[in-house]
């Protein structure tokens, strides 16, 4: 008999199909429900399990007769732990934390006292104060770890790496990435505390919180308020940072230019890291804009845009960190307000001389953003006539009292362009007038002549 | 004592009990128990006893139609699952889908399973109709069961639109946005339509969602629609569809005419374990794909961040692509209505008698070719909407990254109103005319070669005169030549004798068809925004 007539007649038959195809089908079926039975956290669970009932064990080894029967009920309830999702619903913080699933040390059923001599993750709680005043039963995690509660598996929480090693072992432990369509992944390492202020609005004096405080302080120093706003106070010429920035969707943000610079990877957009690149890189580079109008739907009337204004301050890393942690200290979420602590209004702090104050009000209103920290350096602005921001220390000896106090009450908008078919430059010098009065512009001016360079009279 | 497989079997079959859940008293076997246990069964009764040998084989049905109520079946098991786990409001319903995620046992293979079964489904239906159609299956008795189907296409359709919105995150919310704006550009009962005697908040848009925005209201109306509405009037159409098939008579296989005397087959088992067969390879299928491959779920719908694009659903993404191509009301409601009027339309336009009950591109020449182009055409303005469309709707080739930034395509421009309708009028009425006119019988092959011939020349003359880039010499030849021959020759040939209302009807379809790849052409590769436009009543094309 030939092959063919075989496999036909006797292997390819509908008879053989039929079961072949039931048990395919059935087959697949429990391969189905295996694959959705081992989870993910389940080995987690199981390790807890094994760890807690060694853990009593060897105490009861040690310790004397009554200890044992005292940890009696300690290894029976170690024994009877069960392997499911554990979550919190915290409800007043709108959410359902599912990572006590694997992060059992955390679980207040499995480990009343939220404190073990684990080593390793997720099962390590250590002793740690700010845990203990925030019960996990009333907060949940996410709402200061930040990361998808939801979840249950480790790309879908959000992890992030704290630094490059973590992020090589995780890729290869838990095949990481960067967790897509979730716009709250976790905070890493000492950006944590960025997240207090969502409640304590006025940075209470916590080991870590420091962070925070230094880029206020670096944002205050640097002037950014004179282009940025914090909700609602300061420059209109940039996006409020608290308002806009800190809540700003994915979907918004254009990583284009940064991604064709090989400034970030495409896989690592995400919020925290498009505030980072403003310190770390060029944000020239970033949002260069279209100088030359390609972009313009018709290239015979282009449409230059001109490039950000915002300068390269040159940060170093820590001073970048400091200053992302400010600003996405700045997010608000829907909190009861009986959770809130807002913070007072600083009282300003008082000086001994009017060039002292005024220097003050120079910080104040974020002069130095563009005339630079002690007025002698501006920043480059495109297109504009003589391409940067003007050195007040050469410039104020040209001015009278008076003249000066009228150029800052004015301001000038629109600056002269460098070149006429060129974008409007990007930046320019607000009016003043509703802002800086009185005492504080008198003593703003003095301070500015007390600085000037002090031109040969002839 | 030995028992055997066969005795238990006996056994059971046998058995007063099991006879009893059975019609038919004692099994022997025979050609008449066979019958019974067709015509006895409540679920089976649909089929007939016997049926032609050729309608069962594989390669004439491929088990299609069979699938997609198999598909239908196990949409609506796998939906009731799911509908213990999903509460259709706002705060709730993404929530539920995360939670079937990672926590409701098997919640996740449900779910994707649901979701790629749906889309089979569609995919599935539209393999059914065109299997249908080059067997002829909708001629004479079967006209109204075509007509049937085309609604069932629809509604099947409708049904995987509905449930779209349903997971409640970016891509529900925005591709149903897309979808019921086209709904806003109705004629007279759209906001935005032409003659529009309605406004925003009484409109067609306002009617499908319940507001003026998709929220809340449009939520509850999609899921009602989608668990309720849409599968019971399935349901009923199912039923009268089932049974023409019953009453028509089976796949239309036809007679053997070697052999008078041919031998019918019983259609248990051998129909009902072929049926089985690919109901389970395609559930082997599903649940393998299932299981592998994650259903889409993206961010929390919110209606204050537009994605750049913003994609309808696969199936209507033809339709999106047409709207860079003509108004929105013609995109998106005039050209499906006669898409789905002409479809329906077939069976009765159609009055050749041969090729029913097999494959034969000879016996329907003009049928076959332009049904299958109509297909190409379709699904042509799915993968180009699919796989090179990006951030404002530019074109993107596969291997450009979104990310990188493209300016935008030079600005189109309008043929002057005159000239565009001198064009369309010549278009029209030389499609419709000349292939009657020409009475005698001209040599179909000899004259292609011909005509493609001298286009080529005459294209290749034409471009060094009017500058034009090899892209736009290759379209013009193209077009030309797609008018020439399936415009032209195509009906000359097959169809100028049918009667004249048949011939016109059947022209118009035709070069309207022809027409939008020709308008895609233009505008691709030259530019052209509109060859005719009326802008005081919408009416640009």
């Amino acid at each position: 008999m030939k092959f063919r007539e075989i496999f036909f007649n006797k292997i390819f038959t509908l008879r053989n199909l039929f079961f072949i195809s039931n048990f395919l089908v059935l087959g697949l079926f429990f391969y189905a429900l295996a694959h959705d039975f081992f989870r993910e956290w389940k080995p987690y669970q199981k390790e807890y399990k094994l760890k807690e009932k060694k853990r009593v064990r060897d105490l009861m080894e040690k310790g004397d007769a009554a200890t044992k029967s005292g940890l009696n009920d300690e290894l029976k309830k170690a024994k009877a732990m069960r392997l499911e999702i554990k979550q919190i619903l915290a409800t007043d913080m709108n959410r359902v934390d599912r990572c006590i699933t694997c992060h059992l040390g955390h679980d207040s059923f499995t480990n009343p006292t939220l404190i073990n001599d684990y080593k390793e993750h997720p099962y390590a709680a250590p002793k740690n104060e700010i845990h203990e005043k925030h019960p996990f039963e009333k907060y949940g995690c996410t709402i200061c770890h930040e990361g998808q509660g939801l979840a249950t598996t480790f790309v879908g929480a959000g992890h992030m790496p704290k630094d490059e090693a973590q992020k090589k072992v995780w890729k290869e432990k838990h095949d990481w990435k960067t967790i897509e369509f979730w716009e709250h992944p976790m905070k890493a390492g000492p950006q944590i505390f960025a997240t207090c202020s969502k409640c304590h609005e006025a940075h209470p004096p916590v080991k870590g919180v420091e962070i925070v405080k230094k880029g206020k302080q670096l944002f205050f120093e640097n002037g950014c308020i004179g282009c940025h706003q914090v909700r609602g106070e300061g420059g209109t010429i940039a996006p409020d940072i608290a308002e806009e920035t800190s809540v700003k969707p994915l979907a918004r943000i254009d990583f284009g230019f940064a991604v064709s610079a090989g400034l970030i990877n495409k896989e690592e957009r995400t919020l925290e890291n498009w505030i980072r690149l403003h310190f770390t890189a060029n944000p020239a580079v970033l949002t260069p804009g279209d100088p030359e109008g390609h972009l313009s739907p018709d290239p015979k009337n282009p449409q230059p845009v001109a490039p950000t204004a915002m300068p390269y301050f040159g940060f170093n890393k820590d001073e970048s960190e400091a200053l992302v942690a400010y600003v996405s200290s700045l997010k608000r979420e829907k909190i009861p307000y009986t959770y809130r602590i807002p913070a007072l209004k600083e009282p300003e702090p008082t000086f001994s001389n009017a060039v002292k104050h005024g220097r003050f009000i120079f910080q104040k209103y974020g002069c130095t953003g563009c005339h630079g920290k002690n007025a002698d350096q501006g920043i480059p602005i495109f297109n504009k006539q003589g391409g940067r921001a003007p050195d007040l220390v050469k410039t104020v000896g040209t001015f009278t009292r008076e003249e000066l106090i009228e150029k800052i009450q004015t301001g000038v908008n629109p600056e002269e362009k460098e070149n006429p078919k060129g974008p409007t430059p990007p930046v320019y010098m607000p009016s003043f007038k509703d802002k800086i009065k009185g005492q504080e512009m008198e003593h703003l001016v003095s301070y500015l002549l007390s600085i000037a360079e002090k031109t040969e009279e002839w | 004592m030995k028992i055997s497989f066969e005795q238990i079997k006996k056994e059971i079959i046998e058995h007063p009990i099991w006879r009893s859940m059975f019609r038919g008293g004692k099994w022997h076997d025979t050609a008449r128990d066979r019958a019974q246990h067709i015509i006895g069964n409540v679920w089976l009764h649909l089929h007939p006893a016997k049926l032609r040998k050729r309608a069962v084989r594989f390669t004439y049905t491929w088990g299609l139609g069979g699938l997609s109520f198999g598909l239908f079946f196990v949409l609506t098991v796998s939906g009731i699952l799911l509908m213990f786990y999903y509460r259709p409001t706002i705060q709730l319903a993404y929530q539920d889908i995360k939670d079937l995620e990672y926590v409701v046992t098997m919640g996740s293979f449900w779910r994707n399973f649901h979701r790629w079964a749906a889309h089979l489904m569609v995919l599935i239906t539209i393999f059914h109709m065109i299997r249908v159609f080059l067997t002829g299956s909708y001629k004479s008795p079967r006209e109204f069961n075509w007509v049937v189907g085309t609604i069932l296409l629809v509604l099947t359709l409708l049904l995987s639109f509905s449930g779209y919105l349903l997971p409640w995150d970016q891509i529900a919310i925005w591709a149903i946005t897309v979808g019921a704006n086209m709904a806003s550009n109705t004629p007279i009962l759209g906001a935005e339509g032409p003659f529009s005697i309605v406004n925003i908040k009484n409109d067609a848009r306002f009617m499908l969602l319940g507001g003026t925005y998709v929220g809340e209201a449009a939520l509850l109306r999609f899921y009602v629609l989608h668990c309720v509405a849409f599968p019971f009037v399935t349901g009923v159409f199912l039923i009268v569809h089932f049974w023409r098939i019953r009453k028509d008579g089976f796949s239309a296989a036809p007679l053997d005419l070697k052999n008078k005397n041919e031998e019918k087959l019983d259609v248990w088992p051998n129909l009902v374990v072929r049926e089985y067969l690919y109901a389970m390879i395609a559930l082997a299928l599903l649940i393998a794909w299932s299981v592998f491959i994650q259903a889409p779920l993206e961010e929390q719908a919110n209606l204050n961040v537009t994605p750049n694009p913003a994609k309808a659903p696969w199936y209507f993404l033809g339709l999106q692509e047409l709207l860079v191509y003509f108004d929105p009301w013609i995109a998106g409601v005039l050209l499906p209505t006669l898409i789905i009027v002409g479809l329906m339309a077939i069976p009765y336009l159609d009055n050749n008698p041969n090729g029913i009950g097999y494959y034969s591109l000879k016996e329907r020449p003009f049928a076959n070719t332009f049904f299958l182009f109509g297909i190409a055409l379709w699904f042509i303005l799915i993968l180009i909407g699919t796989y090179l469309r990006g951030p404002n709707w530019g074109w993107y080739w596969p291997w450009e990254d979104w990310m990188h930034h493209k300016p935008p395509p030079p600005s189109a421009w309008n043929v002057p109103n005159s000239i565009g309708l001198g064009l369309l009028a010549l278009y029209f009425l030389g499609g419709i005319f000349l292939p009657r006119w020409i009475k005698k019988e001209i040599p179909f092959k000899k004259y292609s070669w011909i005509g493609t011939a001298i286009i080529l020349i005459l294209c290749l003359a034409l471009k060094p005169i009017f500058h034009l880039g090899w892209t736009q010499a290759l379209w013009i030849s193209f077009a030309a030549i797609l008018y020439y021959i399936l415009g032209i020759l195509l009906p000359q040939q097959y169809i100028r004798t049918i009667s004249w209302p048949r011939y016109v009807i059947a022209m118009l379809f035709l070069l309207m068809t022809i027409g939008v790849l020709l308008k895609v052409g233009l505008r691709l590769g030259f530019n052209i925004k509109y060859i005719f436009t009326l802008p005081q009543f919408n009416f640009n094309i």
